[in-house]
């Protein structure tokens, strides 16, 4: 079963963050991929239940996350840097230079 | 809060349809109370997975984001309790009603991958198997 990941963006001058939870998660079965300002996470959970145990209340069983983010043409993409603790993704997403705030001076 | 555990000793909460029942029930509540403070929050609720084990009961916690100093389980009066707390995430909180007898020194815990998976072992019913009494 694929699910969509739970996810949150915290927007500030400089760029973005972005935190993924991705619980059951191996950091080798995060697949991380940026295309024209399009961002595509997908990972699988790979979870072995063993004999004899048998699922007595009704718990969803996701497999696979995917998660497909279109972000502000204001962020710079292709630089994200990615870190993966405790079965979250954080991916810090700076804006490109010309959108960031900055002060022109004036001429005399 | 002390008098449900007074009906618990009267009726047979804690055997066979009644342990499920409950624990629907118990989950429900629980489901609930966490889906309003995590909506206020801004997270979602913790997802788990209880199940029936040939030894007793197991069950699975997603906790994604939290180090295993942050998180503290408990287990008393038939119920397990786990709270997980950080800044970040703020706090979490899971209760799950079990019925049959606990064996509750031999509970064991274990966070990998952002589950928290635990196992309670029932206690060996001992009481229910006959002994041959010698005579001298």
């Amino acid at each position: 079963m694929t699910v969509k990941p739970h996810y949150k963006i915290a927007n500030n001058e400089t760029g973005a963050s972005i935190s993924i939870d991705l619980p059951g998660v191996k950091k080798e079965d995060v697949k991380l991929t940026s295309k024209a300002g399009a961002l595509t996470v997908s990972a699988s959970r790979t979870q072995t239940t063993p004999e004899g145990w048998q699922l007595i209340n009704q718990a969803a069983k996701p497999e696979e996350y995917e998660l497909d983010l279109e972000l502000d043409k204001t962020l710079n993409v292709s630089d994200a840097e990615a870190k993966f603790e405790n079965a979250v993704l954080t991916l810090s997403i700076s804006k490109h230079e010309e959108s960031l705030p900055r002060e022109i001076s004036i001429q005399n | 809060m002390n008098q449900t555990n007074d009906m618990r000793n009267i009726l047979p909460w804690n055997s066979g349809i009644f342990a499920e029942l409950n624990n629907i029930i118990n989950q429900s509540i629980n489901a609930i109370d966490s889906e309003v403070e995590q909506r206020c929050a801004g997270y979602p609720n913790s997802k788990h997975q209880l199940f029936s084990t040939e030894s007793g009961w197991a069950a699975r916690v997603d906790l994604p984001g939290y180090t295993k100093e942050e998180i503290t389980l408990n287990f008393e009066d038939h119920t397990l309790t786990l709270k997980a707390e950080n800044e970040t995430r703020g706090e979490r909180n899971l209760r799950l009603a079990l019925g049959d007898e606990v064996e509750t020194t031999a509970i064991s815990a274990k966070l990998e991958n952002g589950i928290l998976e635990i196992t309670l072992p029932k206690k060996e019913s001992l009481s229910l198997e006959s002994t041959d009494i010698e005579i001298q």
